[in-house]
């Protein structure tokens, strides 16, 4: 079944598609979270108005994991199958990854200075989530430093699923190590905060998820037409040359 | 500051997380859609002049 969505003239039919409706989820599911974060959802019998940041911190957070989850799962098909569409996915994932790990580190910082008295503490979970941030970070800097596309697909993938291991060490640090962030408030299992509370959260974070495919797909066909630009115009670039195969020399990347 | 939008003195805090997190993801949602735009033009006028040559 991967193999018949990895071919790019699927996807790119798919995507006009999901596209769509992962974009309109985004804004009618990230908004109105935010509406009921800040004027609806009661203000927490601790912490007050403070915890209002939790709806901007854990979706970003959330995200973030996500989104190395699927450029680690996007590497891996790309190093075995070596599929262009894979390594095309990675490469657009991490820069919008790395977005959601600043979000989740500058909220987190921003909730902590009135919670715990300081915006960063050497605690484990912060630390794995900035190694997270320089995962990505990382990735990029492979990817852009390498001018080979195959080796910079192939080093690029090692290093995205050698990362990997940082996942579970984000998730449970609050669990393995005595630790200042609190413990898990959902889980599968359930909730231990009010449902207005959780529910909120819950839009949210797949707000945030809509968001994320979306931009991953848009980027993808962005990523795919300057390709086949690029094809056409070193195809055709031996006959003669002209003012497009010249603004695509000079700005590949547009 | 209205009494809606005072969230007292953590106020500050609560509305520059809100600030950054909205123009992050503005910013990542505005270059996604110029992006794209651009590299559509760039392909049209590629197909166009290979068009005209032929």
């Amino acid at each position: 079944m991967l193999s018949y969505f990895a071919n790019p003239v699927r996807f790119q039919a798919l995507s006009k598609w999901i596209s769509p409706i992962l974009g309109i989820g985004a804004i009618i599911l990230i908004i109105p979270s935010w509406i009921m974060a800040l004027f609806i959802v009661p203000a927490d019998y601790q912490q007050g108005d403070t915890f209002r940041i939790m709806y901007v911190h854990v979706p970003a957070v959330f995200a973030a994991s996500g989104a190395y989850a699927f450029l680690a799962i996007a590497s891996f098909f790309s190093f075995v199958w070596r599929h262009p569409l894979a390594d095309t996915a990675a490469r657009v994932a991490a820069p919008i990854g790395a977005a959601f790990t600043f979000l989740g580190l500058f909220t987190g910082a921003l909730w902590g200075k009135p919670m715990w008295g300081a915006y960063w503490v050497w605690d484990a979970r912060l630390t794995s989530t900035l190694v997270m941030l320089f995962l990505f970070l990382g990735y990029m800097a492979i990817r852009a430093a390498i001018r080979d596309e195959n080796s910079s697909a192939r080093i690029g993938a090692i290093a995205a699923m050698a990362g990997a291991i940082n996942l579970p060490i984000v998730k449970y640090s609050v669990e393995w190590w005595s630790s200042l962030h609190q413990s898990a408030s959902i889980s599968l299992s359930g909730s231990e905060i009010d449902n207005s509370m959780s529910t909120t959260l819950f839009v949210g974070i797949i707000g945030y998820f809509c968001l994320f495919g979306w931009l991953v797909i848009n980027n993808m066909l962005s990523e795919l037409d300057a390709r086949k630009a690029r094809a056409l115009v070193i195809r055709s670039s031996d006959q003669r040359p002209s003012t497009a195969s010249k603004q695509m020399t000079e700005n590949p990347d547009a | 500051m209205p009494e809606l939008l005072d969230f007292g003195k953590n106020s500050i805090f609560i509305w520059t997380c809100y600030g950054i997190t909205i123009l992050v993801l503005g910013s990542l949602v505005i270059t996604s859609l110029r992006k794209k735009k651009m590299t559509k033009r760039a392909l049209t006028t590629v197909l166009d002049e290979q068009n005209k040559t032929k």
